[in-house]
């Protein structure tokens, strides 16, 4: 419980070694110090801000199931070493320093032997003396604009950083603050201090340092385009969170800035600071489409469907897992308005307050909306000044390109960088591996060697431990073989060379796994080898077990796919370009028609790869064939992130982009060796009718079976057949069964370079259980008075970790402490009162209970 | 005598909130750091989900002489223990059969979501609540029942 003083931070010297310094205590900062506290690695985790958290600390509700739940990256693992408590009253474990209102300000040194400088600006109050009275609150004069709810209201120069933050943490704000003494007499506890220098800490000996500092959300202020600054009910994205948030400005009601009326019309403007040429902003932010959706969804929820809800878009972004099936849900049943345009302006409206938004639709009519509350979804900041250090060996960055992440992907960076800093691990002596619990085999085992499971297998040997890595295939690699992207294929061959150069890792050829029994940390199981002719069967010991059983092309039979020769799917011609067989120069006429069979029923995702490599096809061709006619049918470009690149790069080359809706798709003719296409092109507003040289299918991506396998591992998959995660925000790569991880094409659609991070991050989840000698008993979990069993096995399904089982030895119900994490699910069930979790025993509760009446 | 006082028995319920660790407790802490005030009757036994909540404890406190007990949880899928509320929600809809059985009202008994960040609708509810038992006067059952 580290929180905010320097007295409690050896500098090295002592027996706490410090293995890593994280910059940005958001989301991804704090993933990797629990991961790393997980492993009983000291970490100091330091924040600009006076609180932990980051942009997540702002948001009640996030997508793609609107659901809060910071708590779900708390340890799991010997819990007791930190508090059980939601995230957002701040980051307590004996492992983790939290200094709040802190900055590095230099790296020196080799990694393993780092120095660190930090900064770090005095609160004005000592959090070890503070009860949280909030006395000096009440004495301040001074009223500043509170920027934590993005200035819709007003907080004292003493304050909360986060409303939710524990009470003692107040601090202040010494820009505002006049000196004044009043909340130095009102401090009942002598607490306050308005003399309180910054402070300058110097850690030596550091293992490494994690920047996971973010990026900064653009400044609508800086383009005059939309209003935002002058028109006061003009506001941004994370501004419309804290609107609508209980613990905002206005307490929960759904009220608009300027005159504090209730807001019945909503409009949001996509692509704000993004996807604008004309600011040298060629990227797209990648979470704002989903971000828009979920801020619709809420507000037609609270006000019970009353508020009018329209986004204005370009694309609709939503290329995660889920998130196609969220925007129809959005649309069909939340009744959210999408409409295709890029508004022009915002203007005030009529009465006072309201705003007009004049657009052109896609019917190329001019239209006029009213408006009580305009949210710009404002993207990621164009640049972000890096810090000089953050080239240096030994400091691993996040988020190199700066790019707006969602929770996930977040997470697996972090994780990812994790994995990278073990290279210089520092353990503390501190007693976390005599703990009495399960001793833990220190052998992993991966199911599946494409781009993922390589990845994982690599990491995990790296870190010290040995990997039994199975490919049913003859030959390991995967899907890795056919990447065609750069730096992806050279990142793919490297990785193939070390893995196969790796004495540490054991690659199981034509093999499968037949039988998986035992505990996390402890597992056996049989794996069946069939070569050349020849079956064995070898039984296996593994503390962990990842599966990245990956996937493949999907198939698909519609716009006339295998009837011609003349059309080809995209993974075809990404091949043929590649290997140069394609001879571009005889073609005159090409077409693509993107989401062929994908983004509806019952195949509702997209596949994540195909608009970048229609993009990247078509600009091929007319790079090297300008004369040739390239027209793309789409219904929206999924080029995220800097991917965006290879739209602007297609449209300049002359590629056309048609749109089409699921009532409007375009219809494929073949007719001896003739493709006819016709659709209808909403810009010309005319029918089109054509027979290109070649139709390329942008067919998407499947996962592979794994029917077989899930009779053998006890892991569920979703209506599309992908492994599912725990939770697909907060746990992405576990599999809900503590020491089971996912990654990769089996878990969700994904480009080869993120599977090849998915799998590091797995891999980082497994070395969790694998680094350890043994599996510590926490002390709130669930124990079995057996004398009062009888045996009924109510409880065994009631668990959702899997914890319970019965134990065919002794006959008896047995829980596993690890998977445990004393909800009580099991004890509530139990009609022989035979379960009690730790503290919290039934016997306790009654006299609780009976005290208070 | 004032007649108000005799018109509105002077009676301060007894009531009793079962709320999980992660969600309604967490709102009842920022209703308190956010200096938002609710009756003093509550009386609050925190537990780590709401998915351990026996019926016995529900029993008991009614046998106890509570003449209410709230329960409080996190939204439908915030549930730190993915579905520990919706157990208790199946659970609880027994619960107020049984409560019934036993001679209470079930309106004594109330399930509710209120989530970390909600500290408004944490007082709302608390108020809302305590408002309910008052109106409908101390539980009778306890005088009545011989145990």
């Amino acid at each position: 419980m580290n929180q905010g003083h320097q007295g409690n931070i050896e500098t090295g010297n002592g027996n706490r070694r410090i293995h890593a310094v994280i910059a940005g205590a958001g989301v991804s900062g704090m993933r990797a110090a629990f991961d790393l506290a997980e492993l009983g690695h000291d970490v100091v985790l330091v924040d600009k801000t006076p609180y932990a958290g980051g942009i997540l600390s702002k948001l009640d509700h996030q997508f793609p199931d609107n659901h809060c739940g910071m708590c779900q990256i708390l340890p799991m693992i010997d819990r007791d070493k930190g508090t059980q408590i939601c995230l957002r009253k701040g980051v307590f474990h004996d492992h983790i320093t939290f200094l709040p209102q802190a900055e590095i300000l230099s790296v020196d040194g080799a990694p393993g032997q780092l120095k660190v400088n930090i900064s770090k600006k005095g609160s004005g109050v000592d959090h070890r003396l503070c009860t949280g009275c909030g006395a000096c609150e009440d004495a301040c004069p001074i009223s500043v604009k509170d920027d934590f709810n993005e200035n819709y209201s007003t907080r004292k120069a003493v304050y909360l950083g986060d409303p939710h933050q524990n009470e003692s943490m107040r601090a202040i704000d010494f820009t505002a603050c006049t000196r004044c003494g009043a909340c130095v007499t009102a401090c009942p506890e002598g607490a306050v201090n308005l003399e309180a220098p910054d402070e300058k800490l110097a850690l030596e000996n550091v293992g490494s340092v994690i920047l996971a500092t973010g990026t900064g959300q653009y400044d609508p202020a800086d383009s005059d385009l939309y209003g935002f600054g002058v028109l006061e009910n003009v506001v941004t994205s994370q501004g419309f969170e804290r609107i609508i948030s209980s613990s905002g400005p206005y307490k929960g009601e759904f009220l608009r800035p300027s005159d504090k009326k209730p807001v019945s019309r909503i409009v949001w403007i996509q692509c704000v600071g993004s996807r604008n040429l004309a600011e040298n902003a060629d990227h797209c932010s990648s979470v704002c489409c989903m971000f828009a959706l979920k801020e619709a969804v809420l507000a037609r929820e609270k006000s019970a469907g009353t508020v009018k809800t329209t986004i204005f878009y370009m694309d609709m972004r939503t290329f995660g897992r889920d998130f196609q099936r969220y925007r129809d849900e959005a649309v069909t049943k939340h009744g959210v308005n999408l409409v295709r345009c890029r508004v022009h302006s915002v203007e005030p409206g009529e009465n006072d307050g309201d705003l007009k938004i004049s657009y052109v639709d896609p019917n190329g009519q001019y239209q006029e909306e009213t408006a009580d509350l305009v949210v710009l979804s404002t993207g990621r900041k164009h640049a972000v000044v890096r810090p000089d250090f953050a080239g240096k060996d030994g400091v691993f960055t996040l988020n190199e390109r700066f790019e707006f992440k969602d929770i996930a992907e977040s997470l697996i960076a972090a994780d990812v960088a994790v994995g990278k800093s073990l290279a210089f691990s520092k353990k503390s002596d501190t007693d976390d591996d005599n703990a009495i619990g399960r001793p833990v085999s220190d052998n992993a085992l991966v199911l599946g060697s494409g781009p993922a499971g390589l990845s994982a297998a690599l990491t995990m040997a790296v870190a010290g431990v040995t990997v039994d890595l199975v490919e049913h295939a003859a030959e390991i690699g995967g899907n890795g073989p056919s990447v065609t992207t750069r730096p992806e294929k050279e990142r793919f061959e490297k990785l193939l060379r070390d893995v196969s150069a790796h004495g540490g890792i054991t690659v199981h050829k034509n093999a499968r796994l037949t039988v998986h029994t035992g505990l996390p940390g402890a597992y056996e199981g049989m794996l069946y080898v069939g070569e050349n002719g020849r079956e064995t069967v070898r039984p296996l010991r593994y503390g962990s077990l990842i599966l990245s059983t990956g996937g493949g092309i999907m198939q698909t039979d519609r716009y006339g796919a295998g009837l011609s020769n003349r059309i080809v799917t995209i993974f075809d011609l990404d091949k043929q370009l590649e290997e140069g067989t394609l001879d571009v120069a005889t073609l005159s006429d090409v077409a693509f028609i993107q989401c062929a069979g994908t983004r509806e029923e019952p195949v509702n995702y997209c596949s994540r790869v195909c608009c970048a490599k229609a993009l990247a096809g078509a600009s091929a061709i007319l790079e090297k064939n300008p004369a040739a006619k390239v027209r793309i049918f789409y219904r929206d470009i999924m080029t995220y992130g800097e991917s965006e690149k290879l739209y602007t790069a297609a449209r300049r080359l002359g590629a056309l982009f048609i749109p089409f809706d699921l009532d409007g798709k375009p219809e494929v003719a073949v007719d001896g060796g003739t493709v006819t296409v016709k659709g209808f092109d909403p810009v010309m507003q005319e029918a089109v009718e054509f027979t290109p040289d070649l139709l390329v299918l942008s067919t998407g991506l499947a996962p592979s079976d794994t029917v077989d396998l899930r009779a053998v591992i006890p892991v569920s998959v979703t209506a599309d057949g992908f492994l599912k995660e725990a939770n697909s925000k907060w746990r992405p790569v576990d599999s809900g069964k503590e020491g089971i991880f996912l990654c990769g094409l089996g878990r969700a659609p994904m480009k080869a370079g993120e599977a090849m991070d998915e799998g590091a991050a797995a891999a980082m989840r497994a070395l969790r259980i694998l680094l350890r000698k043994t599996l510590p008993l926490p002390k709130v979990r669930a124990v079995v008075r057996h004398s009062l069993c009888s045996r009924c096995e109510a409880c065994i399904p009631e668990c959702p970790y899997g914890a319970r089982y019965l134990d065919f030895e002794s006959g008896r119900i047995m829980v596993d402490d690890t998977s445990c994490q004393g909800c009580g699910a099991c004890a509530s069930v139990c009609p022989n009162s035979s379960v009690y979790v730790g503290v919290f025993d039934e016997m306790k509760v009654m006299r609780e209970i009976e005290g208070f009446l | 005598m004032s007649e108000t006082e005799t018109q509105i028995p002077s009676y301060k319920p007894r009531i009793v909130a079962l709320v999980c660790n992660w969600c309604t407790y967490t709102a009842a802490d920022l209703a308190g750091t956010s200096r938002l005030s609710y009756p003093a009757e509550i009386r609050m036994v925190r537990l780590m989900c709401t998915g351990m909540i026996d019926q016995k404890y529900i029993l008991k406190a009614f046998l106890d002489g509570a003449d209410g007990v709230f329960i409080g949880g996190c939204h439908p899928g915030d549930c730190h223990y993915l579905d520990g509320n919706l157990k208790a929600e199946r659970r609880i809809g027994g619960t107020r059969n049984l409560i019934e059985q036993f001679g209470f009202y079930p309106e004594r008994l109330k399930l509710q979501w209120i989530g970390a960040s909600e500290g408004p609708e944490f007082q709302h509810h608390m108020t809302e609540f305590v408002e309910r038992i008052v109106a409908m006067g101390p539980s009778q059952v306890r005088d009545r029942m011989i145990l």
